[in-house]
């Protein structure tokens, strides 16, 4: 299992070096001189080389690249050309809004998620299923950044319950922290629900083709042959082996609930790391850029890391090699 | 081929026996089929879609019988506009999911074909496709290259064929030990007249299911894309930048937001409905 891991591990670099390798080209190949934001509109041109000297943007690009490796591996990912923040500091200042939305929001698929699909499974080609089925295409089909739209249309400007934007009363800094919860909740409601009805489609659809799946199983039909009650039978015997794949697929989702938040993010004003990564985009900050690509493909690594183990932890004919 | 034919044949019948029962599939392409022909037809009706009503300049409008749909900002009319849209986001969905399609399929069939260390080679760099948060990818192309419809459709087709390709490469590799395959391969059939003319029709229906399903994902993403301004770029209507155009105007005139997003969401819907229908048809067992 430790040398599983090890060996993942070690397989991993290669991968993320081949990642960051790939997105510090394009990202070098486009046009547009980062060094123009970085300095003041008046500034001379000898200044403009200096500084373009000092970021060492003179350079040629593999030599950039491999600075910018050389320096990660020390724990610096350079200094945003916005902000001026190193860039660890830039994220991890993002980090905690991110995850707690990703992880409540999380949360609450799987909570809505188990019952949905179990349901509609068991109760195949009734008017419940057909209603999870047709709510579930409606959410995959749906842009999530117009649902946004819409929440905020509906619950925010038209009967204003929730606020369409940001994270804490800024009022508040000074409030005791119940009120400061309270507050950061009430501001998570419009992204947590679109996040939730965008990440809920898939999952449950997926969960009720287990169910019916496992239904289907000769030990499930001996079972009731052997007289098992149709409730035993889905509750105790179905349900476990049916929830295995959501285990890898909830692995494989980890990095798209981070990344995949970003319109969302951008959207609610949200201040997590998507929202830094969009901002990035558009002022090419490419700095705060890598940073970003590097923390989701990292995600990702692990993400596929932990479905890997996990199933082999809920599935013990699965052997880690 | 002949007996590939009267398979087909059969399926066309089983589909069509499929669409008289199900009636929302049937729903889903007519809906599909109605909005293509409005949106193809466009053009040919002498009515500039960026025209605009002189008398109604002063903001957007409510929907009524002389617009439908409202108009927008500038006093255009958003029926219209919504048929032009479609016209634009169906072929940005269309190009960009051939794209996606013929890369992966011809890395995938590469793949599974030669095996060997080219296989090797080539699912690392789908792994490392994958990888990258492909939306910062996206985003960024973008802003290098200049925006354009063009552009939207290549960058989507590039950064979307790795399912295909695993999807291809997985029913290639099933098909390659067939003795049917070892058959025409006895017979010293070139390898290229192999694969494409012996192999790859087997894996066709998997196929046309993935592109329903990518087809959708490309009009999302053109959606998004167009929405944060890096898409369609106007006077030309997308739906996406009809959404974008409608944020400064949410309040007053909210048909603006919610009309070209039922559109993407319904067209969306058809196709996944349609997939979805698909490989019912051809798969009992899903």
């Amino acid at each position: 299992m430790k040398i599983f891991i090890l060996k993942r591990i070690l397989a991993a670099i290669p991968l993320l070096i081949g990642i960051t390798a790939l997105s510090f080209v394009i990202m070098k190949l486009a046009p547009g001189d980062p060094t123009l934001i970085y300095t003041d509109p008046s500034v001379s041109l000898e200044d403009l080389k200096q500084v373009q000297q000092n970021l060492g943007l003179d350079k040629p690009v593999l030599h950039q690249y491999m600075y910018w490796l050389k320096n990660m591996f020390q724990g610096n990912l350079g200094y945003s050309y916005l902000s001026h923040k190193p860039v660890i500091v830039a994220m991890t200042e993002r980090l905690p809004a991110t995850l707690l939305l990703a992880t409540v929001s999380l949360v609450v698929i799987l909570a809505l998620t188990l019952p949905l699909g179990l349901i509609s499974g068991q109760k195949k080609d009734t008017l419940f299923d057909h209603s999870v089925t047709f709510f579930t295409f409606l959410g995959m089909s749906m842009p999530t950044f117009w649902l946004g739209l819409m929440l905020i249309l509906a619950l925010s400007l038209y009967w204003p319950l929730f606020p369409s934007s940001g994270f804490i009363d800024l009022s508040l800094s000074q409030a005791p922290w119940p009120q400061k919860i309270a507050s950061i909740l009430w501001h998570m409601a419009l992204p947590l629900v679109t996040m939730v009805l965008g990440g809920l489609a898939a999952l449950t659809r997926y969960h009720r083709f287990g169910i019916i799946g496992t239904l289907k199983q000769d030990y499930i039909t001996a079972g009731r042959g052997r007289g098992l009650s149709e409730k035993r039978l889905l509750y105790k015997h179905a349900f476990k082996n049916a929830s295995l794949p959501l285990v890898t697929i909830l692995g494989l989702e980890l990095p798209g609930l981070i990344s995949g938040s970003f319109v969302i993010e951008y959207i609610f004003a949200w201040p997590g790391l998507g929202q830094l990564g969009v901002q990035a985009v558009f002022a090419r900050d490419y700095p705060i850029l890598m940073g970003t690509i590097l923390f989701s493909s990292i995600l990702m690594v692990i993400g596929n890391l932990i479905a890997d183990i996990a199933y082999a932890w809920v599935d013990p004919r699965v052997t880690l090699k | 081929m002949g007996r590939s034919k009267s398979d087909a044949k059969i399926t066309m019948k089983k589909i069509w026996a499929y669409l008289k029962k199900d009636k929302k599939t049937a729903l889903a392409l007519g809906f599909l089929f109605s909005i293509s022909l409005a949106g193809l037809l466009l053009p040919f009706l002498s009515i500039d879609p960026n025209n605009f009503d002189p008398l109604n300049i002063q903001g957007p409008q409510p929907p009524s019988w002389q617009h439908p749909f409202g108009t927008d900002d500038l006093g255009r009319d958003l029926l219209l506009r919504c048929i032009d849209g479609a016209r634009v986001s169906l072929m940005v969905g269309l190009i960009a999911m051939s794209i996606a399609m013929s890369v992966g399929t011809f890395i995938g069939a590469i793949a599974a074909y030669i095996g060997g260390w080219v296989d090797q080679l080539l699912m690392r760099i789908l792994e490392l496709f994958l990888a990258i948060p492909s939306i910062f990818l996206i985003l960024t192309i973008q802003i290098m290259l200049k925006p354009s419809i063009y552009n939207v459709m290549i960058i989507i087709g590039l950064t979307s064929w790795m399912g295909v390709a695993r999807l291809v490469r997985a029913e290639l590799l099933s098909i390659k030990e067939r003795t049917f395959i070892t058959a025409a391969r006895a017979r010293n059939i070139a390898p290229l007249r192999l694969l494409f003319k012996h192999m790859l029709p087997h894996a066709i229906n998997p196929m046309i299911v993935a592109a329903m399903l990518g087809m959708g994902y490309a009009i999302l993403l053109e959606s998004v894309l167009s929405f944060l301004g890096l898409g369609v770029q106007p006077p030309n209507a997308s739906w996406g930048n009809m959404l974008e155009n409608s944020l400064a105007f949410m309040r007053d005139a909210p048909w603006m937001a919610l009309i070209p997003g039922l559109l993407i969401t319904a067209t969306v819907m058809a196709l996944n409905y349609l997939g979805d229908a698909l490989r019912q048809a051809w798969d009992p067992r899903a």
